[in-house]
């Protein structure tokens, strides 16, 4: 047991004062009167036996005398700690992940919750024993090495702030048990609001590797009411001689939505136009329904409002068109009522910008179907077209793709992507056969994967093919996307980082397929498909999650890296030096390097969104972890002394002035 | 006991004396004032008091023959005096230790009320008979007549020792005043008695009594209101029970609102039963309180 501010102690002097009256009270006078029929009639508590009133003025001293030592003890602050010979150092693991900034009822966020409880659990622990600091969110990291001193290690802790960063405590475990096993015996002080990993016992695996071995005591303190569980971390083995304390830092009420995936895309083949796919997560913790209000914004101006109910734990994908201009920023934001995790309620997007594609149609005899269908995508003024026979092969100018059809080069080019149509015969990785000038016709194709973007919105159930070629690629990860027989007539994919879309058939020869809608939509799909990465043809917005260790590269890509993030109905910018190509996005919000290059990191993490509340982890704890009460409690207990104080002044005020006028 | 008797000087002294006559005086020069009083009555008598002129008849005492209206009118006409009743009263006065501890100005206002009614009585040649009221009622003196034994009723009086307890009940119920003549009754007491109730029930008991009744309650401001606060053990001064209470504003304000429960309970008794009552409170003036007792329409006050 140790006092936090022993100073205090000398408020038990006070004692004296009631023992002094207690001891030179004033007598009760004695009053004669005429009669006593009158004072007979009064209350009959007035008219107790003369024992009953000594024994209600002694208790009443040994009341006062016990309110007066709650107060000093509450004063001096007393902390139940272990004994010095228990353990040699405590490792904190202290979670810093975003899932901390939540805002507890009294207006606190986990992480100062944390910050507190540390120092309470601080002040109650021996001097010699040393103390490592690790703080985790995505990747540990070891703040202080195992140190005495106390005052260098709460300035530390001070520091600590909270990184929007989905937590990995698996890794962080690890780290801990590592430095834990150092200076055994020692406990680690899991301080998260995530319940610790299940631990394994690791007797019997360690029994013979050596390290290991013996009776393993896990300790799992589940919230602060200290109970205390054995289990098995997963995938992690406590060592000998290291235990393992949760330090609790959940409130018993928390509400949170969130989003948890995000994503925009260009729609192919339409100019400023854009889909936004968000998906959006209320935690499981949640008491009842929860509304939200999902606000859509495009350069500052509200496009979009909705409201959404969500149960607790569930969670509701839409999709969001989007019609803008290149460069304005795109900003979706969560408003819901009693939300006490900011982090996670809105997301941002610069849309990109972009340009014409440049496509080369290189073959010996222009089929006119499939000239038509790619007039038809050059009208929408997304697509320059250059027609042209081998003969102007290899280009003399630089095209975003090249469409090889009825030809082939001899020499391959590996750094386009490249679509062919009726391959004759092999070049590079594309292994050919013509089937004959007549081809096979079919009546029908088997679709392989309907939702392969190059198949975007082309109805594949009317179609009538002739396969004009057998084709084989070497290497990569092409898709069939329509069978004929046993054959592929369509296929996309990658060969060695390249893109690739090849059509063993004939438009010109099939009988439906030119005439449908979904030619010209299967060539733009496919052209826009192997452009999609072209950085040249679509500005490249990186997106990351925040905590995300990212290349940025370039000759003139500076030392730092400039953060837009909407905070507080404002844009606010923040700078991030760079040392080096490798950065960690520590944030969220968009980022631009000096040379332009552009992303966004936002935390969309389910976990994270799934913000716990004691009640919930209670169930959790009920049906997976055991739950094995501790006999010596750490922490302060003034809470509990003033608990006491509280319940002594209402028993006395019953016992004593209940009846009492003042 | 302590020593509780008053001296004589202290209970009738001069000026005393002084006020009582001027009172009585008031009192008579009231009563001239009405035409008729409940003391006169329809008889004639030998007083001073000229009431009529009769012609006289053989039977008559030719000594009340007027001579002066024989001279003038040549006949003879007797003169008729007043003839006044003559009552008994009656002054029981409680002399248990309730009436003089813990307050002993109710031991000299009940002294002084006792002397001041018997004073009248002398004066107004009624009988009067003296008592005191404790466990049992005694009578203190003989019936008296004339103004010449005051100073014995003083004496006398001066001399009552308080004490003891009081039976309300036993004492209303053993006091039988003669019926020889119209009594006028006066009983002056506290009322206290072992129970809150006896009093109320006691009176019950003077329906019995010949003429008219008069219970006059004394108390001390302090016995409605006492100064009391916090813990105190109280002692009763005639059972010398002890009770220690811790006293509380509320509890004094219960406590005063039995006590006016008390009186008003005697009060409505007395009154349900046509005899008077009144509260004599020993921090107001005497003679205010007096007079007002005999202006309720006492006989003795002349109606």
């Amino acid at each position: 047991m140790q006092f936090i501010h022993p100073a205090f102690f000398y408020l038990a002097l006070l004692a004296i004062i009631p023992i002094v009256l207690y001891f030179f009270r004033r007598r009760s006078k004695t009053v004669a009167v005429s009669t006593l029929v009158f004072f007979k009639t009064l209350a009959r508590e007035h008219q107790e036996s003369a024992w009953l009133r000594r024994m209600k003025k002694l208790l009443s001293l040994l009341l006062t005398l016990l309110m007066l030592a709650a107060l000093v003890l509450a004063l001096v602050r007393v902390v139940f700690a272990p004994r010095v010979d228990d353990i040699n150092s405590v490792v904190i693991l202290l979670d810093r992940s975003a899932s901390m900034a939540a805002v507890d009822g009294d207006g606190k966020t986990r992480l100062q919750i944390a910050k507190d409880e540390i120092r309470v659990r601080l002040a109650g622990l021996p001097e010699v024993i040393g103390v490592c600091l690790i703080v985790f969110d995505g990747r540990a990291e070891v703040l202080l090495p195992r140190t005495l001193k106390r005052r260098e290690l709460l300035s530390r802790l001070d520091q600590i702030e909270v990184r929007p960063i989905a937590q990995n405590l698996a890794a962080a475990m690890e780290t801990a048990m590592v430095i834990a096993q150092l200076e055994k015996p020692s406990v680690i002080w899991q301080v998260s609001d995530s319940a610790p990993l299940r631990v394994d016992d690791g007797g019997e695996e360690e029994d013979g590797g050596g390290d290991g071995g013996g009776e393993v005591e896990v300790e799992v303190e589940v919230g602060k009411e200290g109970e205390v569980g054995r289990g098995e971390v997963d995938g992690v083995v406590l060592p000998e001689g290291v235990s393992l304390q949760w330090v609790d830092v959940r409130a018993a009420e928390m509400v949170n939505v969130g989003f948890t995936s995000f994503q925009v895309r260009p729609i192919p083949m339409q100019a400023g136009k854009f889909e936004a796919y968000v998906k959006v997560a209320c935690n499981a913790a949640a008491k009842s329904t929860v509304k939200t209000q999902l606000e859509v914004n495009l350069a500052g101006m509200p496009l979009q409002l909705r409201e959404l109910e969500l149960e607790p734990g569930a969670s509701v994908s839409l999709i969001i068109p989007i019609e803008g201009s290149e460069q304005q920023m795109l900003r979706l934001e969560l408003r819901t009522e009693g939300d006490q995790l900011a982090v996670d309620d809105q997301v941002v997007y610069p849309l990109p910008e972009s340009r014409a594609m440049v496509v080369a149609w290189i073959t010996p005899q222009a089929d006119p179907f499939t000239e038509i269908a790619l007039s038809a995508i050059q009208e929408e003024g997304q697509l320059d077209l250059w027609k042209g026979g081998p003969d102007v092969w290899p280009l003399s100018e630089q095209v975003d793709v090249v469409i090889f059809d009825g030809w082939l080069p001899e020499e391959w080019p590996e750094d386009l992507p490249v679509i062919v149509m009726n391959p004759p015969g092999d070049s590079g990785p594309l292994h050919a056969r013509s089937v004959g000038a007549a081809g096979i016709p079919y009546e029908s194709v088997r679709v392989g994967n309907q939702q392969h973007p190059v198949l975007f919105r082309v109805s594949s159930s009317r179609v009538a093919v002739t396969q004009t070629s057998i084709y084989e690629v070497e290497g990569g990860s092409l898709q069939p996307l329509w069978l004929a027989g046993n054959e592929a007539i369509l296929s996309a994919g990658e060969v060695r980082g390249q893109r690739m879309v090849v059509m063993g058939f004939s438009p010109g020869r099939s009988e439906y397929l030119p005439l449908t809608a979904s030619f010209p939509l299967l060539m733009g799909n496919a052209i826009f498909w192997c452009a999609e990465r072209s950085q040249a043809v679509v500005e490249r917005v990186r997106e990351n999650h925040s905590g995300d260790l990212i290349e940025i590269a370039g000759d003139e890509v500076g030392d730092e890296l400039l953060w837009s993030d909407w905070r507080d109905g404002q844009w606010r910018e923040y700078r991030q030096a760079m040392n080096g190509s490798l950065v960690e996005l520590g944030r969220t919000g968009m980022w631009r390097s000096a040379d332009g290059q552009r992303g966004v990191a936002h935390l969309l993490s389910g976990n994270e969104t799934d913000v716990a509340a004691v009640g919930a982890e209670q169930q959790r704890a009920s049906s997976g972890l055991a739950a094995d009460r501790v006999q010596g409690r750490w922490g302060d207990v003034g809470r509990w002394i003033l608990m006491v104080l509280v319940g002594l002044l209402v028993v006395e005020s019953w016992l004593f002035h209940r009846h009492a006028v003042y | 006991m302590a020593d509780n008797k008053i001296k004589s000087e202290e209970l009738f002294d001069a000026e005393f004396l002084d006020r009582l006559r001027a009172l009585f005086l008031r009192l008579r020069k009231r009563k001239q004032l009405r035409k008729k009083g409940m003391q006169s009555s329809p008889s004639t008598g030998h007083t001073r008091e000229f009431k009529d002129f009769r012609h006289y008849t053989r039977d008559d005492d030719y000594r009340a023959i007027d001579w002066r209206l024989y001279a003038r009118l040549d006949k003879l006409f007797i003169r008729l005096y007043e003839e006044i009743q003559e009552y008994h009263i009656h002054v029981m006065i409680d002399t248990s230790a309730s009436m003089s501890e813990p307050f002993k100005d109710k031991q000299t206002a009940a002294l002084k009320l006792g002397v001041a009614l018997s004073y009248l009585g002398l004066v107004g040649h009624h009988r009067v008979s003296l008592y005191t009221m404790g466990e049992k009622v005694q009578q203190a003196l003989p019936p008296l007549k004339g103004q010449g034994n005051i100073q014995r009723i003083i004496e006398h009086l001066s001399k009552v020792s308080f004490g003891g307890v009081t039976n309300l009940d036993r004492c209303f119920h053993e006091f039988r005043p003669s019926r020889r003549r119209y009594g006028i009754i006066f009983v002056v007491s506290d009322f206290f008695g072992s129970g809150i109730n006896e009093a109320h029930e006691a009176v019950r008991h003077a329906t019995t009594w010949p003429g008219e009744m008069h219970f006059i309650q004394l108390y001390h401001p302090e016995e409605r209101s006492p100064k009391l606060d916090g813990e105190i053990e109280l002692v009763d001064v005639e059972t010398q029970e002890h009770r220690r209470l811790w006293l509380t504003k509320r509890d004094l304000k219960r406590y005063e609102e039995t006590f006016d429960k008390f009186t008003e309970d005697i009060e409505r008794s007395c009154l349900s039963r046509q005899m008077d009552y009144q509260s004599w409170r020993t921090d107001l003036a005497f003679e205010d309180q007096f007079l007002e007792l005999l202006s309720r329409g006492s006989a003795l006050a002349g109606g």
